[in-house]
């Protein structure tokens, strides 16, 4: 069931076009490369920045609607929202910060209060004061600060960005954790691919104020729906072909000289294609019947840790990136300038056709 | 020592800080948030006491008030009296001149306050009275206090507009800077020696005070 209902579009200060939902309970991860508007999505939802036209709705209820008028101020917005900067008020210690967004008389603030950082397993660091508290302990005090406010919605702005890399997986579980109790859509907003796919049940896709496409992250990762979506996931084999066939036994592509099958919706003429270098295997076997098989040289390998990223020449003249677990690449006796033969998973050449407009504004 | 001069500078600035705490606060507020284009120009004529000589400002401020103008008809014919050459017309030229005095060391703590700390006010459900007084003023208050230790300060030792509107009439208008001056006129040095002595001893205590209240207490982002 949809909760939250986001469709917006200005001009200025930064052009946006963005629409999305997020269900009850669902965790919708907001992904794109910095200064494509992310916080600005996620701030005019919260009624901070002014200006765009469309809409908000919450349950039932209108937080913004321009075209009836309907503009609530942010602090009328049952919203929970943590700062990238954490924002919390200097002046104030933990406990304080906390019962400054909960409702009530000051005895039931400071219950409501207390509850919320031990739930953030902050207790006894309640009269600390922000300056005195680590970057970890402060994320907690500002999300337990965002939920004091029994919001409707949880709106949460770079939350993993600012902390050391141990911080971040301690984080990470904490907030898988946190969302099982929580029935209302939670929007977090990320650079980083691999924390959307590790947290998020679906993600949108956001470039330069667009909003591409949203599904869930293995949906967008697997079948994107333009390159720039596919180049934005970190796809590593973005490339382009003609589309000789389509027709109910999938796509063949000409690609450069070499026939290719795939998948995807497409038409003949021109397109792109891609394939996740998880999917493209090493083949031993000078017999093996699978389709998509081409001899090429390794050009390059790079280890990182138990994986290792080899880059592979092809006779049309494309260069292609395959990842492989180190042991298989020392197994095989894998070095530069080796021949190496490779096969690419049908199902997973997804092909792309390049769309002739942009994608319009979510209807109002 | 002419405790009369004395007592009617110190209610000078008394009343000059009493009006401009409220109206500084709230004019410093709203520059430091604003972006409008008429931002530059507003901060230009606020600050102009700051540049303008003495006389100049006192001699527009006269004119101002006098029976001529609508101001100071209007005034007279509400209260029977005219504005200028009072102590009332002396108010209203000490709180125009003391204008940048209360409102720069105020606009700057206000803008001292990250952008992200105020949008949390606004999310965590606090108007925009609540967020001044809950959030803002006990991050600011340095600025404010120190913007309100400089206009009495500048108050009690302001000379040219003073002497311009108001004159030299003892007890309504008749200040501890003119009254030095007139020690000095009637060659009466020691009168006129101690009078400067009191003046220079609170404008360092001001100065000290404000200048420790910006370092003992930073807003910490």
């Amino acid at each position: 069931m949809t909760v939250l209902d986001v469709a917006i579009e200005q001009e200025r200060p930064i052009s946006l076009r963005a629409s999305l939902t997020c269900g009850r309970g669902e965790l919708l991860a907001l992904v794109g490369p910095s200064g494509s508007g992310k916080s600005t999505v996620l701030k005019t939802i919260a009624g901070l920045l002014t200006g765009a036209r469309g809409h908000v709705r919450v349950g039932g209820r209108e937080w913004l609607n321009t075209a009836r008028g309907v503009d609530l101020p942010a602090h009328e917005r049952k919203v929970g929202f943590v700062f990238q900067s954490y924002a919390l008020f200097p002046h104030m210690t933990a406990l304080q910060n906390v019962m400054s967004s909960a409702q009530g008389n000051a005895a039931a603030r400071r219950r409501l209060a207390a509850e919320w950082l031990g739930l953030m397993r902050m207790s006894g660091l309640e009269d600390r004061r922000p300056v005195q508290l680590s970057g970890g302990q402060q994320q907690r005090v500002a999300l337990a600060r965002a939920l004091a406010r029994e919001p409707e919605v949880l709106l949460l702005d770079e939350p993993f960005s600012a902390v050391d890399q141990m911080t971040r997986d301690r984080l990470y579980e904490e907030l898988a954790d946190l969302r099982k109790r929580l029935s209302i859509p939670t929007v977090f907003v990320t650079h980083s691919i691999p924390e959307a796919q590790m947290l998020a049940d679906r993600m949108v896709v956001l470039h330069r104020g667009r909003t591409l496409q949203a599904g869930t992250p293995d949906e967008v990762f697997r079948r994107p729906v333009e390159p720039d979506v596919a180049r934005l996931l970190g796809h590593k084999n973005v490339l382009e072909a003609m589309v000789v066939r389509s027709d109910r036994e999938g796509i063949l592509l000409d690609w450069k000289g070499l026939l290719l099958h795939g998948d995807g919706p497409a038409v003949p003429g021109p397109a792109t294609f891609v394939i996740p270098a998880s999917d493209i295997r090493i083949v031993v076997r000078a017999d093996d019947p699978r389709a998509n098989r081409f001899q090429g040289t390794v050009s390059a390998i790079t280890r990182l840790g138990g994986m290792a990223s080899i880059r592979v020449a092809l006779p049309n003249g494309a260069w292609i990136v395959l990842t492989a677990p180190t042991h298989i690449v020392e197994g095989r006796g894998l070095t530069e300038n080796a021949p190496i033969q490779v096969a690419f998973v049908v199902s997973s050449v997804h092909v792309m056709q390049a769309r002739s407009e942009e994608p319009g504004p979510a209807s109002p | 020592m002419d405790w009369t001069s004395l007592r009617l500078s110190i209610l000078l600035a008394l009343v000059t800080s009493a009006i401009l705490l409220p109206l500084g606060t709230l004019v410093a507020r709203a520059l430091a948030r604003t972006r409008v284009r008429g931002r530059s120009f507003v901060e230009a004529a606020l600050a102009l006491p700051l540049v303008l000589p003495p006389t100049v400002l006192g001699y527009y401020l006269l004119v101002g008030m006098g029976a001529g103008s609508p101001v100071g008809a209007l005034y007279e014919s509400v209260l029977g009296r005219p504005l200028a050459f009072s102590f009332a017309g002396l108010v209203v030229a000490s709180v125009l001149f003391n204008l940048p005095f209360a409102i720069i060391p105020m606009q700057r703590a206000f803008e001292a306050i990250p952008e992200e700390v105020l949008q949390a006010a606004r999310v965590c459900g606090m108007s925009s009275w609540r967020s001044l007084a809950r959030v803002e003023l006990p991050l600011a208050w340095p600025g404010v206090v120190s913007g309100m230790v400089m206009t009495a300060a500048h108050t009690l030792g302001e000379f040219g507009v003073v002497l311009m509107v108001g004159g030299s009439i003892p007890g309504e208008t008749k200040t501890v800077a003119i009254a030095i001056y007139d020690r000095v006129q009637a060659l009466d040095m020691q009168g006129a020696g101690v009078l400067s002595a009191v003046l220079l001893g609170v404008s360092l205590l001001a100065l000290a005070f404000t200048a420790r209240l910006g370092r003992g207490s930073r807003v910490v982002g």
